[in-house]
């Protein structure tokens, strides 16, 4: 199909569907596909009359609402790539925020920047730290003469989507309509194969997830727009403040979609109250996507148990798989069928890196098989293909694999080598479905996004009761199995004397103040602890592994010599090394 | 203690579960170690309690009570002259 997002849209268009967007009252504005396209087709010729010409990056800054589909798909018809940008945080301080919008401005080389009236308060500072030739343009102030669509190629890019906001070595993942629209595709035929329509039966959906992140547009948006279905939103702080509003907006839609990271599975199973729930009924959700994150068994069964007696069928709940990096979705469960865990030998798994099937052990979710058109396979270090039972990386090969990382084209070769994408990710197959067990790539992932460990380490990095450039930022699996909590191992300074108990505390202080993010636990080292490759660098998986194998306390059986080499190669690499 | 500061501290307790007494100087993310899940909780709560549209300016920063008051204050009072 040589299609365009726009392209799409404009089909569509046609059609009766519309999207609901709430506000903070619980009550809906509603707007058809109809509407909205004019609007974007007006959005789009204000971009024109500015001098957006096609293959230009306009960042989106924009909340949930009507102006974020203006925005996009003003430059979509404009023929221009969209680059969805984090909105400002609510409180505290700005300055990492511009910090982050600044990085990210210049890594997808944008050339304009439409923002809603909250964020074009604040975006000023950021763009001139950017320090490129930018303009900041009110979404309310675009409306012009209605554009008639730019012609694209449809393996032209559409979007730059960053996997995480991060300040340090930004990601963005180049996407083409095609791509994008293979994954679209991809999800809603495995929906539709599953649940057939009927003359008494439509899909709908709803979504909380935040625009500017991968599931909420590709999952929760492009799937249902582009396929002409009913649609509700509600901002993801509506969500976070009050849980119950997803619940009963499926119950009032009869929506039979929704997605959502594993957290906020656990997050609704603990703090809705049954007040919020009355007459509220979930039999119509047959798909509840959880992924974005690890998915943990705790939470899906404390969802289930929870709201079975609102009509939620265990079955709905389908673990998934995927990464901005290949657009969303890699692997679905089976649909109709109720959710998998499977118990392994926890040694096994760590020592031997092999998946040997127990009554009682490691509790790890199916994340289920390949979409069609998509394959999974798990290999060694060296690209090898390995059997199933056995860990390693997991790479995934299909129609929806990103263009690049825009701009970086080391990086992507690092990930993309001969059509398949090493995700980064350690897993292995059993019965042909997909099982996570780790992570080789330093990444962080809390409640279902993405951040640089950097970003944490170079927040404490100051902090005189620690030694510069000794920490490491990992997540590990929270005890009560809600999903994966922040750690961070920091070494001492050399003569610091602060007890662990203050270290920590000033650790997680200063961790909350710049990045928002609570610490679980603080782990402090004796100078030289963390391991680190030859040329230096520290080995974030590796010491995650040593901590909870028990070999990290102290530098074990190390002779006086033997430290004082490590604490000499670690300050080499403080020298050396980029952060 | 103004009304504004009363009714913060009230909302403060209930999303932190803290106990003790809370003064202006107080530190809304350092000393209630408030996340930003818990920030996106608070300032959604005020909004509500308040009726007003709670905007961050450029270099505004809300770090204390005493900031959180005086801006909620400020935008009551900006409602209060559009309304």
């Amino acid at each position: 199909m040589d299609e365009t997002l726009g392209a799409r849209f404009a089909e569509v268009a046609r059609g009766d569907a519309r999207i609901y967007f709430m506000d903070a009252r619980e009550n809906e504005r509603v707007y058809s596909h109809a509407e909205l396209f004019e609007r974007a087709r007006r959005a789009a010729g204000g971009l024109a009359a500015r001098g957006i010409s096609p293959g230009d990056r306009v960042a989106i800054v924009a909340g949930t609402g009507p102006a974020f589909f203006d925005a996009l798909f003003g430059a979509l018809l404009a023929g221009a790539v969209a680059v969805p940008l984090y909105p400002p945080v609510r409180l505290g301080r700005l300055q990492e925020y511009h910090a982050r919008t600044a990085a990210a401005l210049n890594a997808a080389r944008v050339r304009l920047v439409l923002a809603d009236a909250r964020a074009r308060r604040v975006l000023g500072r950021a763009i001139a730290l950017a320090g490129r030739p930018l303009a900041c343009v009110s979404i309310a102030e675009l409306g012009a003469e209605p554009l008639a669509p730019r012609e694209v190629d449809p393996d032209e890019l559409a979007l730059v989507q960053f996997s995480s906001g991060t300040t340090h070595a930004p990601k963005p993942v180049a996407l083409s309509h095609r791509q994008l629209l293979a994954n679209v595709r991809a999800i809603a035929d495995a929906i539709f194969d599953a649940y057939p329509e009927t003359e008494a039966f439509r899909h709908v959906a709803v979504s909380w997830l935040p625009l500017y992140h991968d599931m909420g547009l590709v999952g929760g948006v492009f799937t249902s727009l582009f396929h002409g279905r009913d649609l509700a939103l509600i901002p993801p702080e509506l969500f976070i403040a009050r849980p119950a509003l997803w619940l009963r907006a499926i119950s009032r839609h009869r929506a039979t979609i929704s997605p959502a990271p594993n957290f906020a599975y656990a997050l609704c199973a603990d703090r809705i109250r049954d007040e919020e729930l009355e007459g509220v009924d979930l039999s119509s959700w047959k798909v509840a996507m959880n992924g974005a994150e690890p998915v943990t068994p705790a939470a899906l069964e404390r969802f289930v148990a929870r709201f079975s007696r609102n009509g939620l069928a265990r079955e709905a709940l389908t673990p998934v798989y995927g990464l901005a990096e290949a657009a969303l979705a890699v692997t679905f469960c089976a649909l109709r069928e109720p959710f998998g865990v499977r118990h392994f030998d926890a040694r096994a798994l760590s020592e031997q890196r092999r998946a040997v099937r127990v009554e009682r052990g490691q509790p790890i979710v199916s994340l289920g098989r390949p979409l069609a058109g998509f394959a999974v396979e798990i290999s060694d270090d060296r690209g090898g293909r390995l059997a199933d039972g056995e860990l390693g990386r997991v790479r995934v090969r299909g129609p929806s694999l990103m263009q690049g990382y825009d701009g970086l084209p080391d990086e992507t070769r690092r990930v993309l080598v001969d059509g398949w994408l090493d995700t980064g990710d350690i897993g292995f197959l059993c019965d042909g479905q997909l099982h996570l067990c780790g992570r080789a790539k330093d990444l962080v992932v809390l409640r279902g996004r993405n951040f640089a460990p950097q970003d944490f380490e170079h927040a404490i990095d100051d902090l005189p009761a620690l030694r510069t450039g000794c920490s490491a930022a990992v997540s590990a699996p929270a005890e009560d199995g809600s999903g994966e909590e922040l750690w961070i191992f920091a070494e001492r300074a050399r003569g610091a004397s602060l007890e662990d108990g203050a270290f920590a505390d000033a650790v997680i202080r200063r961790v909350l103040e710049r990045t928002g993010i609570r610490a679980a636990r603080v782990i402090p080292l004796a100078p030289g602890c963390l391991p680190r490759t030859s040329s230096g660098k520290i080995r974030r998986a590796e010491t995650l592994r040593a901590y909870r194998s028990g070999a990290l306390e102290k530098p074990a059986a190390v002779s006086r010599p033997r430290l004082a080499l490590e604490m000499l190669r670690s300050e080499w690499a403080l020298r050396r090394a980029p952060h | 203690m103004s009304e504004t500061f009363v009714e913060v501290e009230r909302i403060l307790r209930e999303i932190c579960n803290w106990a003790r007494a809370l003064q202006p100087e107080t530190q809304i993310v350092a000393d209630l170690g408030l996340d930003s899940i818990g920030q996106l909780d608070l300032v959604v709560a005020l909004e509500n309690r308040f009726e007003i549209a709670l905007e961050l300016d450029e270099d505004q920063e809300v770090i204390t009570i005493a900031h959180l008051v005086d801006w909620i204050d400020r935008e009551r009072g900006r409602a209060g002259a559009d309304g």
